[in-house]
């Protein structure tokens, strides 16, 4: 009998053990930021400004938030808002001499507020925060989240105050 | 002296049985003879005549030298062909010789042959895995079940877990790539998830896959996101959010919490962790994770558990 050892080769079960595949990377997107750049497009869409306002640029002043100011410039920034074009602004303080129909204030500049509400108070300027509180201390709006789900609170009369008229869907949607 | 004359019983029986096996096979004989020199194609020609005679046809030696012959032309003329009928044919062979190599004469040999053939089913398989479309989502399987088939035949109730936890894994992390270039089809992550889920029921401790399933739901998440813009109505962006928040806190989340418990001080899991919260706007727990992640760096004990791309 004739034997075929000297041909056998070695069994080598190949596993995939020691190469590892590429594993799945966090994405690093700003989802807060997102989703407060698209309320704050909403709100240029959905509140009608006095007539005075409506030439030149729709200006959005974001006051503290890089993720935000990215999020909106990229997205929204130069998009038409009526018959103006929107312009968005990265501010790390308050401008002076220039008018803003929206002004963003983040949590981290939260001592801006107050500075805010008297520069602002009468020139239409829609001020919106994002901090328990703030509400009372000079806000239009102010974005809460709930569990997850960024809603906002609006101060009606306050709007009308400085004739910014929110229209039905800003209403229906404010908590 | 006993033992001398012991071992001379021993060889002339030994010798005995070569001899008369050598006049019972002449023919496959010729072909091993033919295969030891090389010379593939007559090989293959004697063994198949050897098939045919009536002396031979019902041997299990002449069966297992076929498929010997068969599988050395594998390996000289298809290695790397995943449909090579030379490696079909030979494990048809080799699976026949071990059914009937009743007194279990040629068992061994038979069987490392097979696993030696099984060994590059699964390697094709794993092969597959990484280059697969939508169009070939069932080669690695196909070849998957051919290993799994052959193992068995070799080595009935063999554990195959290890190979089949890296066979699911594998599959799982394609189908996330091929999401990854296609987001709008959902039903591949769905496919990859299932993948993950299988190597979960295999082990439950691998924090890898864990991990892998927080990243899935998490960006799941994350692409909700990634679709509001100009033309999101008001009660869309709240729909958007309601669903994506319930995808990080319910499955995400929890997913991370268990990789991270399976895999402490692990910098990709801590990472995951501080986006989810920073997600959810959990701004005491995406302090923590912050605080956790630049003490380790400090202490020097990150742990990168994705490896770097070059």
């Amino acid at each position: 009998m004739f034997r075929l050892y000297s041909l056998l080769i070695p069994l080598l079960l190949v596993t995939s053990s020691g190469i590892m595949p590429p594993q799945g990377i966090i994405p690093e997107d700003n989802t807060v930021a997102m989703v407060r750049a698209n309320y704050l497009w909403q709100f240029s869409n959905y509140i009608n400004w006095p007539t005075e306002t409506k030439k030149g640029k729709f200006i959005v002043g974001i006051l503290g938030s890089e993720p935000v100011f990215e999020a909106m410039a990229e997205k929204y920034g130069t998009k038409p808002i009526g018959n103006q074009t929107m312009d968005v602004l990265n501010l790390s303080e308050l401008p002076n001499n220039q008018y803003l129909h929206i002004l963003f204030i983040d949590k981290s500049k939260k001592a801006e507020l107050a500075k805010a509400t008297k520069e602002f108070k009468d020139k239409n300027t829609l001020i919106v925060t994002n901090w328990e509180g703030a509400m009372g201390a000079g806000s239009d709006i102010n974005f809460k989240n709930l569990d997850g789900v960024i809603r906002y609170e609006i101060d009606k009369k306050g709007m009308e105050d400085k004739k910014i008229i929110p229209g039905t869907k800003i209403l229906q949607w404010a908590i | 002296m006993g033992n001398m004359i012991k071992t001379i019983f021993t060889l002339a029986i030994t010798l005995l049985c070569l001899c008369t096996m050598a006049q019972e096979t002449p023919i496959t004989n010729n072909a091993v003879q033919l295969c030891q020199n090389h010379l593939l194609e007559e090989a293959k020609s004697k063994i198949a005549e050897a098939l045919m005679s009536e002396q031979e046809q019902n041997l299990a030696y002449t069966w297992y030298v076929a498929g010997f012959i068969y599988k050395e032309c594998y390996k000289e003329f298809d290695s790397g062909k995943r449909d090579s009928q030379y490696r079909t044919q030979a494990a048809d062979y080799l699976v026949h010789a071990l059914e009937i190599d009743k007194k279990r004469e040629h068992t061994a040999n038979i069987k490392i042959a097979l696993k030696f053939l099984a060994s590059t089913y699964y390697n094709d398989a794993l092969m597959c895995t990484r280059e697969f479309d939508e169009t070939s989502e069932t080669e690695p399987e196909k070849y998957f079940n051919l290993f799994r088939k052959l193992m068995r035949s070799a080595e009935p109730g063999c554990n195959l877990d290890l190979q089949d936890k890296d066979y699911h894994q594998q599959m799982a992390q394609r189908y996330f790539d091929l999401w990854q270039k296609n987001v709008d089809k959902n039903e591949l992550s769905e496919k990859a998830l299932k993948h993950y889920q299988t190597v979960l029921m295999l082990d439950s401790s691998d924090c890898m896959v864990h991990y892998n399933i927080g990243v899935l739901h998490y960006n799941r998440a994350v692409f909700l996101y990634r679709s509001i813009g100009l033309e999101t109505e008001m009660f869309d962006l709240v729909d958007i959010q309601t669903r994506a928040s319930d995808l990080i806190k319910n499955k995400a989340l929890p997913a991370m919490r268990k990789a991270d418990s399976l895999c402490r001080e692990h910098a990709e899991v801590l990472r995951g962790l501080l986006f989810m919260n920073k997600a959810l706007e959990r701004e005491k727990d995406v302090e923590y994770f912050k605080e956790e992640i630049e003490r380790l760096i400090e202490e020097g004990k990150m742990r990168n558990l994705v490896p770097k791309k070059k």
